[in-house]
């Protein structure tokens, strides 16, 4: 009896927000993972970190699973701690080296590139894991032209950023072979560059000249530079003349928006995989705007016999340049009766939107919220009470109860990431999204948030 | 190793860019790739701005292989002329701040891919990106 009891008490305490369509209202849950995701429209073969997904499970039961077509539009599925990406470096976990003399079969990390010493004189000597990181050994054996640089990411892609702003660059460096002749400094540096990668000026680390054993040194460096567009990092080696034979260890190298340098987190498949030791993973869908436009959509889903919404979403919009919409019922909510659209942002501004329409649309707007920022939205929709609502974080809703005009939602397809698949691209990681075609009691639109939030990396309700 | 390569395709070239798509796609709906031209360079030539998702090798296989017929086209669907203007119209870039720190403008005759870049360095503005 006692064990039914604490069951049954467990059971009522955990939210599941398939409870959200236990009465038959209409809508779905997408909650990107590689259990919901495929590469595939037949929902065969399931997605991991960085694949492009073709198909993700609707988990409300109704059956509304999204699908995209065209290989290219596919979102991508990315995964980064509970704690949120701190790690801008795309490839830090070392992908695509190989074993051997750069340039015979050897191959330093995609993205990653070596001046100042002639490729035939670095050679890749083992990859594997040291200290439960991966590691890359390398070896310089001949004479230099000059310092020679190690770049753990192109200075040209870099990672965007402004001046002003305190960045850190550490790396786990060991010397394990070889000698230090002919090397006058050891550094881990942080550069700056303005857009076409020009002007670039940095910072170094005490030298790790002398050092013994496996050590993290970092650096930070204050951007200063009027046209700062983009930060780099890299392994210096002042060189005093003549040849150079030193075998080396390089781990966990990191770039990141800090003042220090904080836990090693492990990125690769250009940045879609970012994992930390003892952090859950949290999973989303990415998609890059205009630029880089993902989306996906659902079959059509009768709404028509509602006039009320309530939506959620977890999301982290990395751009205001552009209108980006997150959901949207019907290809355009400009042209189409009983639609809605959830936005972030609604125009090149700093906000998110919600508009609901009958027969007239009305718009909710919450701002400021500029980005890069992560939310959880919450929307709700009436079109006969005249209702469109946000709410951002928990926090105090934003009402509209101009007219809506007439009529309920409509029978449509739900458009993830952009409008009609023919613009509006959102820029951003989407972390789950929830569509309910009712009204919702504040106390689950509270529990529902709480879910969301929990997905949804940075976020913390009221 | 799959990276993002950024693309700039003009309008002109679109068409012809999709049945090259199409070549190294899986259906049909790959002739969606390069869609709704919404940036512009200087000049107000329109282009289509994409960032490819694929492995560093398959941008120069797409590149130097000359287009043949999928396996998944048996309605002939595929106009092989198209592709191979397209993949002649091609330029594969590398991005090399050591090499050449120049900006890689896109060009109203070619279809421009670069490897290691981003978007920003073909220039180009958003011309109709809203409503």
């Amino acid at each position: 009896m006692i064990g039914i009891g604490l069951s049954l008490t467990g059971v009522r305490n955990e939210f599941s927000p398939a409870s959200l369509f236990a009465n038959g209202e209409q809508g779905g849950i997408w909650l990107p993972s590689p259990e919901t995701c495929f590469t595939d429209t037949a929902a065969t073969t399931q997605a991991g970190a960085g694949d492009a997904v073709a198909g993700i499970t609707d988990l409300s039961g109704r059956g509304n699973h999204a699908t995209q077509a065209t290989i290219g539009l596919r979102p991508i599925l990315a995964r980064e701690p509970a704690t949120g990406r701190r790690n801008q470096l795309p490839n830090s976990r070392g992908d695509g080296a190989a074993i051997g003399v750069l340039g015979a079969g050897g191959a330093l990390p995609t993205g990653w590139s070596i001046s100042g010493i002639a490729a035939n004189a670095v050679e890749i000597v083992s990859i594997a894991q040291k200290n439960d990181l991966p590691r890359i050994r390398v070896r310089l054996n001949g004479t230099p032209s000059g310092t020679v640089f190690l770049n753990t990411i192109s200075p040209s892609a870099g990672v965007s950023a402004s001046t002003g702003q305190i960045w850190t660059s550490s790396l786990y460096y060991e010397r394990v072979g070889g000698t230090e002749t002919n090397i006058s400094t050891i550094n881990v540096a942080i550069g700056e560059s303005d857009i076409a990668g020009g002007a670039v000026s940095a910072s170094l680390s005490d030298s790790l000249l002398g050092h013994v054993g496996n050590v993290r040194r970092s650096v930070t460096r204050t951007l200063t530079g009027v046209n700062t567009a983009r930060t780099f990092m890299y392994l210096r080696f002042g060189i005093s003349g003549g040849p150079i034979d030193v075998t080396f260890d390089i781990s966990a190298p990191q770039l990141e928006n800090s003042l220090t340098a904080t836990n090693v987190q492990i990125t690769g498949v250009n940045g879609a995989d970012v994992t930390e030791a003892g952090q859950p993973d949290r999973w989303s869908f990415f998609g890059g705007g205009a630029a880089n436009p993902r989306w996906m959509q659902s079959p059509t889903i009768d709404f028509t016999g509602t006039d009320k919404m309530t939506v959620w979403a977890g999301v982290r919009k990395l751009s205001d340049a552009a209108a980006g919409m997150v959901v949207e019922l019907s290809a355009s909510t400009a042209s189409n009766n009983g639609a809605f659209a959830l936005s972030a942002p609604n125009s090149a501004a700093a906000n998110f939107s919600y508009a609901s329409k009958g027969t007239v649309a009305a718009e909710a707007v919450a701002s400021p919220f500029a980005a890069p920022i992560s939310a959880v939205l919450t929307a709700q929709g009436d079109i006969l009470g005249d209702l469109s609502r946000i709410t951002v974080n928990g926090g105090s809703p934003v009402d509209v109860v101009a007219d809506q005009g007439t009529g309920d939602y409509g029978d449509y397809a739900l458009f993830f990431g952009a409008r009609g698949g023919t613009s509006l691209y959102f820029d951003g990681h989407c972390y789950g999204i929830i569509v309910r075609g009712a009204a919702t009691p504040l106390a689950t639109i509270q529990r529902t948030e709480r879910f969301m939030a929990n997905r949804t990396p940075r976020v913390t309700l009221p | 190793m799959t990276i993002f390569i950024p693309t700039a395709v003009p309008a002109t070239l679109a068409s012809d860019a999709n049945h090259l798509a199409m070549v190294h796609g899986k259906s049909l709906d790959d002739a969606k790739m390069w869609a709704n031209p919404m940036w512009a360079d200087a000049a107000g030539n329109l282009y289509v701005l994409r960032q490819l998702w694929a492995p560093e090798w398959w941008i120069h296989r797409v590149s130097t292989i000359e287009p043949t017929r999928p396996e998944w086209d048996t309605d002939v669907a595929v106009d092989l002329a198209a592709a191979e203007r397209a993949r002649a119209a091609l330029d594969v870039l590398t991005f090399d701040l050591e090499a050449d720190s120049s900006i890689y403008l896109a060009r109203p005759d070619r279809a421009v891919a670069i490897i290691g870049g981003g978007p920003e360095l073909f220039e180009l503005v958003m011309v109709d990106g809203d409503q």
